[in-house]
C-alpha cells in the first residue's frame, strides 16, 4: 500500500512532524516540489502496477492530491491536479504518450478531474482544519500556560499575603498580651505606691516616735538618780520637743496628701516655708553628704496661696534635686534654694547640680506616671504642676549650662487691701 | 578591772542618735554614736565588752554587710538591729548571722535597755572565753616538743606504758615529762587536761609522729 495513505492515520506523530517540517520550509517552493514528488510517486506506482498487469486504476494519484494538498495547501494541491490530469492524459490515456484525448474517453478523464478536484478540495479544507485545530490548540496551551502562570503568580501573592496576615494576627495577640501585662503591671505599680507611701509614711513618723521614747525613758531614769541628772533630763526634753514638732510636720503633710481637702488660701511668707521644707529633709540630705545653699529674698511680699499645698511643691522639688545628686561624684551636691520678687509675684528656684533633664525629658517632665527613676512613679511633679497652677502660678524647669537642673516656679502675691 | 561597756549606735537620724545615747547615759552605760557603718569602721575596737545598736537600712552599705564585715574582722560584735519598718527576710538574715535582737521602731525604750543589756553580757562571755583560750595557749607553748607529744598521748588515753613505748623512752621518764606537763598546763587531773585541750581544739587523735 502507498506510504502516503498510511502514514498519516496510523502514525499521527510521525506525520504531524513530517508536516510541520513541510510547512515549515519556507518557501512556499518546498510545497510545490512536494506535489511534484508525490504526483511523482503515483506515476511510479502506476507504471509498475500496468507492468505488472494490474488492472489500471487512478487511486494513486488522488492520494497523491490529498497528500499534496495536505501537506502543501491549495496551491501546491492545484498543481497536483493539474500534473496528474497531464500524466494521467499523456501515459495512461489512449492515444498514449501524447495530449490528445479521444472522444470517448473524454468522460472518464473529466471524471478523473473531477474526483481529483473533489479530492483536493476535501484534502485542503481537512489540512486546513486540522491546521486551525494545531493552531486553536497551541494557542489554547498558550492561554493555559500563560493562564497557568498568572494563577500560580496570584497563588503566591496569596501565599504571602496569608502569611502577612498570620503575622499581623499573631502581632496583634503579641500587642494585646503587652497591652493586658502593661495594665496588670500599672495596677501593681499603683498598689505598691500605695503600700510604699504607707511604709515611707510610718517610717517617717516612726523615726522622730522612737526618738522621743527613748528621750522620755532617758528623762524618768534620770530623774531617779539621786540626785538627779538634769542636764541629762534637759537634753532628753529639748529632743522630745523637736522630734514631737517634727512628728507632727510630718503627719500634717500627710494629712494635705490623703484627705482632699479644699486649699484656704491665705497670705503665705514664702522664706519661712523654705526654711521649714528645709529642716523637714535634714536628715536626708546631711546623709547624702548635700550642701545646701539659700538666697532669700528679704523684701519678698507674701504669697496667695494654701502653706500646706506650698510645702508639699517646694518638698517635692527638693527632694527631687537630692535624689538627682544621689549618684553624683566628682563634684560637690549643692542644693540652692532662692526666692525672688517677679512680675508675676513671687518666685522660688529650686537648683541642684545633679545628673540634669535631657531635652526629650523636658516636654513628659509633667505628665503623670513618667520618670525617670528607677523607684519613680511619677506623680510628684505632676501633682506639684497642678497644685501651682491651681495657684494661678507657673512652675517650669530649666536644665543647666553645666550640670544640674533648675525648677522654677511664680505665685502671685497676696492682695494686702484685702478686707 | 575590767574596762567598761560600751555601746556603739549606728543611724542615720541624728535625732535617734542623741535619744538613744540620752536613754543609755540615763542607766550608766556609755554610748558612743556614727552616722553610717563607714564610720564606725573606722573607729578603733574596744577595749572592754561592746555591743552595736544598729539601723538596717542605710545608703551604701547596709547594716547586714556591717554584720557581716564585722565577723570576716573577727570584731564579731552582738548586734541589735533597728529596721525602720519590718524586712522579714532581712531579719531571717540578721537574726542567722548571730544578732541579738531586732527591735522594729518605734520600741519600748525597756526592751532596748534589755536586749543591750544581753549583748553586753554575750560580749563579756566571749571576751571571757577567748582570754581564758588565750591562757591556755600560752601554757601550752611553754612545754616542750617531747612533753607535747606526751600530752596529745595522754589525752588520747594511752597509758604511761604505751607511751613510752610508743616514743621509745623508759616509763621513767614517761612519767617525769608526764609531770612537768601537767604542772606547766596547771591541770591538776586528767579531766581537766582533757578539757583544756577541747577548748584549745587539740587533736585526740595520734600524737605527731
Amino acid at each position: 500500500m502507498s506510504l502516503f495513505h498510511t502514514v498519516p492515520l496510523q502514525r499521527p506523530h510521525y506525520s504531524e512532524r513530517f508536516r510541520d517540517a513541510v510547512a515549515s520550509a519556507r518557501p512556499a517552493a518546498g510545497r510545490y516540489c512536494l506535489a511534484i514528488v508525490f504526483v511523482g510517486a503515483a506515476m511510479v506506482v502506476s507504471v509498475a502496477s500496468q507492468a505488472l498487469h494490474v488492472e489500471h486504476n487512478r487511486f494513486q494519484f488522488y492520494a497523491a492530491i490529498a497528500a499534496a494538498a495536505w501537506f502543501g495547501g491549495a496551491g501546491p494541491g492545484c498543481m497536483a491536479v493539474v500534473l496528474a490530469a497531464l500524466g494521467v492524459e499523456y501515459f495512461f490515456t489512449p492515444p498514449l504518450f501524447n495530449l490528445r484525448v479521444y472522444p470517448h474517453e473524454l468522460p472518464d478523464f473529466l471524471a478523473f478531474i473531477a474526483c481529483a478536484s473533489v479530492s483536493l478540495t476535501i484534502s485542503t479544507r481537512l489540512g486546513r482544519a486540522e491546521r486551525a485545530l494545531q493552531k486553536a490548540h497551541q494557542g489554547l496551551e498558550a492561554a493555559v500556560a500563560e493562564r497557568t502562570a498568572a494563577l500560580r503568580e496570584t497563588n503566591a501573592a496569596l501565599t504571602v499575603e496569608i502569611a502577612e496576615r498570620e503575622r499581623a494576627d499573631r502581632e496583634r495577640a503579641e500587642s494585646e498580651t503587652a497591652l493586658a501585662e502593661t495594665q496588670a503591671q500599672l495596677a501593681r505599680v499603683l498598689r505598691i505606691a500605695t503600700v510604699a507611701e504607707c511604709a515611707a509614711v510610718a517610717h517617717e513618723v516612726n523615726q522622730p516616735l522612737t526618738a522621743i521614747v527613748a528621750n522620755a525613758g532617758a528623762c524618768l531614769r534620770s530623774l531617779e538618780h539621786d540626785p538627779p541628772a538634769l542636764d541629762l533630763v534637759r537634753d532628753a526634753v529639748a529632743g522630745i520637743v523637736s522630734d514631737s514638732r517634727r512628728a507632727s510636720a510630718v503627719i500634717a503633710r500627710i494629712g494635705a496628701l490623703l484627705r482632699n481637702r479644699k486649699p484656704t488660701i491665705a497670705a503665705v511668707d514664702v522664706n519661712a516655708l523654705i526654711r521649714e521644707v528645709l529642716a523637714l529633709i535634714r536628715s536626708v540630705v546631711e546623709k547624702d553628704g548635700v550642701v545646701i545653699r539659700t538666697s532669700l529674698c528679704r523684701s519678698l511680699p507674701p504669697a496667695a496661696g494654701d502653706p500646706v499645698y506650698l510645702q508639699q511643691v517646694l518638698l517635692n522639688l527638693v527632694t527631687n534635686a537630692v535624689d538627682a545628686m544621689r549618684g553624683i561624684t566628682g563634684r560637690e551636691r549643692v542644693l540652692t534654694v532662692r526666692s525672688r520678687s517677679d512680675p508675676a509675684g513671687v518666685m522660688v528656684e529650686v537648683k541642684d547640680t545633679g545628673v540634669g533633664l535631657a531635652t526629650a525629658d523636658l516636654d513628659r517632665l509633667f505628665e503623670s506616671f513618667y520618670t525617670t527613676k528607677s523607684e519613680g512613679f511619677g506623680m510628684g511633679l505632676s501633682i506639684s504642676h497642678s497644685i501651682i497652677a491651681a495657684h494661678g502660678g507657673r512652675l517650669w524647669a530649666v536644665p543647666r549650662r553645666r550640670h544640674g537642673a533648675v525648677f522654677r516656679f511664680t505665685m502671685p502675691v497676696a492682695a494686702e487691701a484685702n478686707p | 578591772m575590767d574596762a567598761p561597756p560600751i555601746v556603739f549606735v549606728i543611724d542615720d537620724d541624728s535625732s535617734i542618735r542623741t535619744a538613744l545615747s540620752n536613754l543609755l547615759r540615763s542607766v550608766g552605760l556609755q554610748a558612743e554614736v556614727y552616722a553610717s557603718p563607714q564610720d564606725f569602721l573606722h573607729s578603733a575596737a574596744p577595749e572592754g565588752p561592746a555591743c552595736i545598736v544598729l539601723d538596717v537600712r542605710f545608703p551604701g552599705r547596709s547594716g547586714l554587710d556591717l554584720q557581716q564585715e564585722l565577723a570576716a574582722a573577727n570584731r564579731p560584735l552582738p548586734i541589735i538591729f533597728m529596721p525602720g519598718h519590718g524586712d522579714i527576710p532581712m531579719t531571717v538574715r540578721a537574726m542567722k548571722a548571730g544578732a541579738v535582737e531586732f527591735l522594729t521602731k518605734p520600741f519600748r525604750d525597756q526592751d532596748l535597755l534589755d536586749a543591750v543589756a544581753v549583748a553586753l553580757e554575750r560580749d563579756r562571755a566571749r571576751r571571757a572565753g577567748e582570754e581564758r583560750i588565750d591562757e591556755l595557749r600560752s601554757r601550752l607553748l611553754t612545754l616542750t616538743p617531747r612533753e607535747r607529744e606526751v600530752l596529745h598521748l595522754v589525752i588520747a588515753g594511752r597509758l604511761n606504758k604505751q607511751i613510752a613505748g610508743e616514743l621509745g623512752v623508759s616509763e621513767m621518764t614517761v612519767k617525769i615529762h608526764r609531770r612537768h606537763m601537767m604542772r606547766k598546763m596547771q591541770a591538776s587531773r586528767i579531766v581537766e587536761l582533757v578539757r583544756m585541750a577541747d577548748q584549745l581544739g587539740l587533736s585526740s587523735q595520734a600524737a605527731p609522729s
